[in-house]
């Protein structure tokens, strides 16, 4: 399964919208999947802070391990940079 | 608006509540509003920074006046929201909420090695959801923001933190202005 971050929005900052769309992906993403792995896709995401990402990935946690979770077009800096910070967090004591 | 002017208007409205036309103007009250206001800053900036750089100081930015309301629901002096002034060579977030200290002291004790709470949060993960792993944010946005070169002042229940170029230190108009008062001042400059 792949879910493109850019049909929650470009601009993704606040925590709040962040939640909604762990929410929304809970429901209308996860909820009847079959597939053992996931590929997040941020292709257009233009800026992102980790306590948006924060949200989702701690949703996908839920369902998937650590390595069963692919993220795709990461170039964009925010993304980058935001993507660092939950994965380094997740690897802190 | 000359820099004195503006700063005393700042002053009169963190020790007062009082907000000038100006203040009334810069002042957001909601999440949204604040967002609204960042997305667009993005035209000034992007005429002083690279592509990458931009999305970084936005998020950055972004991460900071969001802690605004993350942090201060049920803990407001007075009305709910954030001063956001946006200009082409600096930034400044202000909220009258509770402050770090006030917000951090709840889940966390300083430690010897701490220098304050202010630097813990900039530069620790304290989380007040445990098992959940959070507040990460401002040291993302002290990460993002130094990779940029830009420099960062922030003030919060008068406990001071500042990185970025020693050289650009005296730039900062809140150095020594004394300011104390309830809530979290956050100027960045370049």
């Amino acid at each position: 399964m792949k879910i493109e971050i850019r049909k929650f929005g470009t601009y993704l900052v606040s925590r709040p919208e962040g939640r909604d769309a762990a929410l929304i992906i809970r429901n209308q993403y996860l909820a009847s999947r079959s597939d053992d792995s996931i590929e997040i896709d941020f292709i257009d995401v233009k800026v992102m802070t980790p306590s948006w990402l924060d949200e989702i990935y701690q949703e996908l946690l839920k369902t998937y391990r650590k390595d069963q979770i692919t993220f795709l077009n990461t170039t964009n800096s925010s993304v980058q940079a935001s993507l660092e910070t939950i994965l380094e967090i997740e690897t802190e004591p | 608006m000359s820099q004195v002017l503006f700063i005393e208007e700042i002053i009169k409205w963190l020790s007062t509540g009082h907000k000038s036309q100006f203040i009334e103007e810069q002042f957001c009250r909601s999440r949204s509003e604040f967002n609204g206001r960042l997305f667009s800053y993005e035209n000034t900036l992007k005429v002083r920074f690279s592509e990458d750089c931009l999305y970084l100081i936005t998020s950055s930015f972004g991460e900071i006046g969001n802690n605004c309301f993350d942090h201060n629901l049920g803990h407001w002096s007075d009305e709910p929201g954030c001063l956001f002034i946006r200009n082409e060579s600096y930034c400044l977030i202000v909220d009258r909420g509770q402050g770090i200290k006030s917000s951090l002291s709840k889940v966390y004790h300083l430690q010897p090695q701490d220098e304050s709470y202010v630097s813990v949060a900039f530069s620790k993960v304290i989380t007040g959801r445990a098992p959940e792993k959070r507040g990460n944010g401002l040291k993302f946005s002290k990460r993002s923001l130094s990779k940029c070169n830009l420099n960062l002042f922030c003030l919060s229940n008068s406990e001071q933190i500042y990185f970025g170029a020693n050289e650009k230190e005296n730039q900062n108009p809140f150095l020594n202005s004394q300011l104390s008062f309830q809530g979290t001042l956050t100027y960045i400059f370049w």
